[in-house]
């Protein structure tokens, strides 16, 4: 069964030149759980300010969707998002070398030790802790393994597989998928960038190769050019997979009508 | 002239654009139709597709260009002959026709057929069908839609429809389900020659595979030396655009207006470090230009660069105090801040 997990508030609010306020982010948040969305990526708390209290309120409605924050690995976030109180805490690791060296200056060896003391910290608040694999798709796999084996060990039971840059094809996703499958026993989620136009068929291959949970955005939009569109994606999973039932594709239509409709609304200046 | 993709290997795209907007609009000259097409032959692609409507447009053909004719009926038969173009494509179910069939045949056309499949299965009827004997005198065969195909089995089966019945294959994935660019990879990594696809995937029933999107992912993803240059993406965007009247989402892959433009400030720092952290090609690799963006997500890093752009600096407490103003104002106006804007907001912190 797929669960769909939306980053049109995170992710997708990164596209250049998108300001949410809060209380467009709390009706898209409550938008998106009448859908049936298993999972809101509401933001990233350590941005403080109008942020931080949009994802607290988020947090606080109830819904039925779980509603996750983005950290980096550090503590500062996530004591960001431990006071947002979610029932999610994502880890966001950079798996790449060209990620650890240039981005963070640091080695591979550093980034395995940070994690671990960042999943503890998350875990001792109480809230779910699953790692995002960033750049999964430039890591080499062997290392992507001992990330894995080095969280499973500090008891998370859900990793996110990152395409960051948008350069996977359907028969690399499958494979990677598989081999991760293979080895460990956990949830796996994809996460889908458009560059080269093929995010959907990409997503639609990592959940034949057991990625059970789908990254997608309203309109595909996010960074550069965009992630899976929730909308082909649902029409693709409905057609080819015979998933996703519990949504029509009027449903949704209309749902990413209003969610585009409340981004795009402009002040007249 | 088709792509050279090294080790003696050469790819042919085919453009299936200009069918697909003469069905909709003819309000352009012949001179911007050749424009188009050597625009496009500047990219690695010089096979266009074209019906009578194309053909009556431009009038005759253009030096360096090959067009294959769509045949739709024994006019077209005729007109192609008439205006000497040497290669074309009909359904293979026109072919039921014995009298078109002989026409062609007469006139020594150089004849792609072209059959419909949506699935693996259909692939096996195909294979079927072949045994009949017109498809596999021509030589060459499209096979197009390929819809519902989720796996990269497929490319087997065709290669072996290909070896067994020594045809040609021309693969023309459709978009139904936004698969049509990954089938068309699929094809080129698998060792299919001939593509059939469209600029920006444009095409008035379920659209095609984007040709930037194939070429730019060869060049990404298979890791062999190529003779693709894509700089004058944005010329052929513009002509495109002008033909079409449509106006493409800013996201849209590799040609898309949005796509070199960055806000949040981890983005923004990492790609300053390096861009490779954060971007699969580089901005002039596809004739665009990057653009850092003020507005809600900007860190204090893109902030303090663009003071130091008005000439201004300022020390980490008003520095604090302009980010936290930008970013109320950019959620107030829901979109990023103009330099305007961000004047206006240094003056009230005491800057400007």
């Amino acid at each position: 069964m797929i669960r769909i997990v939306d980053t049109t508030l995170r992710d997708g609010e990164q596209k250049a030149g998108i300001a949410l306020c809060m209380q467009d982010k709390v009706e898209i948040a409550k938008l998106l759980s009448r859908a049936g969305i298993y999972q809101i990526e509401a933001g990233i708390p350590a941005m403080g300010g109008d942020e931080k209290n949009s994802i607290r309120k988020i947090a606080s409605l109830g819904l039925k969707s779980k509603i996750s924050t983005w950290n980096r690995m550090n503590i500062a976030d996530i004591t960001h998002s431990i006071e947002c109180f979610p029932d999610i805490i994502h880890i966001s690791v950079p798996a790449s070398d060209i990620q650890i060296k240039s981005k963070l200056g640091k080695d591979r060896r550093w980034v395995v030790d940070n994690l671990k003391r960042c999943i503890c910290f998350a875990l001792e608040s109480g809230c779910e802790t699953i790692i995002g694999i960033e750049d999964a798709s430039r890591a080499d796999l062997g290392f992507i393994l001992d990330i894995i084996f080095a969280a499973c060990y500090e008891g998370v039971k859900r990793i996110r597989y990152a395409d960051t840059v948008g350069i996977c094809y359907r028969e690399k996703v499958y494979k990677d998928i598989k081999a991760l499958k293979s080895v460990f026993d956990i949830g796996i989620e994809f996460h889908a960038h458009n560059d080269l136009g093929m995010a959907v068929s990409n997503s639609i291959a990592a959940y034949r190769a057991g990625a059970d949970y789908i990254d997608c955005t309203i309109g595909g939009i996010g960074e550069r050019a965009g992630n899976c569109d929730y909308h082909e994606f649902v029409r693709s999973a409905k057609a080819c997979l015979g998933e996703l039932d519990y949504v029509t594709l009027t449903d949704v239509i209309n749902i990413q009508n209003s969610i585009m409709s409340m981004i795009y609304t402009r002040a007249v200046s | 002239m088709a792509l050279s993709l090294g080790n003696f290997r050469s790819l042919k795209i085919i453009d299936k654009t200009l069918v697909g907007i003469f069905l909709n609009k003819n309000n352009f000259s012949a001179d911007d139709v050749l424009n188009y097409c050597y625009l496009l032959k500047s990219i690695g692609v010089d096979v266009f597709e074209i019906d009578s409507k194309v053909m009556k447009k431009i009038e005759k053909i253009p030096r360096g260009i090959d067009f294959l004719y769509q045949l739709n009926s024994q006019n077209d038969v005729e007109h192609c002959i008439k205006v000497g173009v040497k290669h074309c494509v009909i359904k293979w179910t026109k072919l039921i026709n014995p009298f078109l069939y002989e026409l062609i045949l007469e006139n020594n056309i150089d004849l792609t057929v072209e059959y419909e499949v949506e699935n693996i299965l259909d692939l096996y009827k195909l294979d079927k069908m072949l045994t009949i004997g017109k498809v596999k005198n021509t030589g060459k065969l499209r096979v197009k839609g390929l819809d519902k195909i989720i796996s990269s089995s497929w490319i087997e089966i065709m290669e072996a429809i290909g070896t067994k019945y020594n045809l040609n294959i021309d693969v023309c994935p459709e978009n139904s389900f936004s698969f049509a660019t990954s089938l068309a990879v699929e094809a080129v990594m698998g060792g299919i020659n001939t593509i059939t696809a469209s600029f920006m995937g444009y095409g008035t029933r379920k659209g095609y595979a984007s040709i930037e999107e194939i070429l730019m992912s060869i060049k990404l993803l298979m890791g062999i030396e190529t003779d693709i240059k894509l700089e004058t993406l944005p010329n052929i965007r513009r002509v495109f655009d002008q033909m079409t009247g449509m106006i493409a989402p800013g996201n849209k892959p590799v040609v898309g207006a949005d796509i070199f433009k960055y806000e949040s400030g981890i983005h923004v720092d990492a790609i300053e470090k390096e861009p490779m952290t954060y971007e699969p090609f580089k901005p002039n690799e596809v004739g665009q230009n990057r653009m850092i963006v003020i507005g809600k997500h900007s860190g204090r890093k893109s902030v303090k660069r663009k003071l130091k752009d008005f000439g201004k600096e300022v020390n980490d407490e008003i520095l604090c105090s302009v980010l936290e103003s930008i970013r109320n104002k950019s959620i107030e106006m829901k979109r990023g801040l103009n330099d305007r804007e961000i004047i206006d907001i240094l003056s009230l912190n005491k800057v400007m």
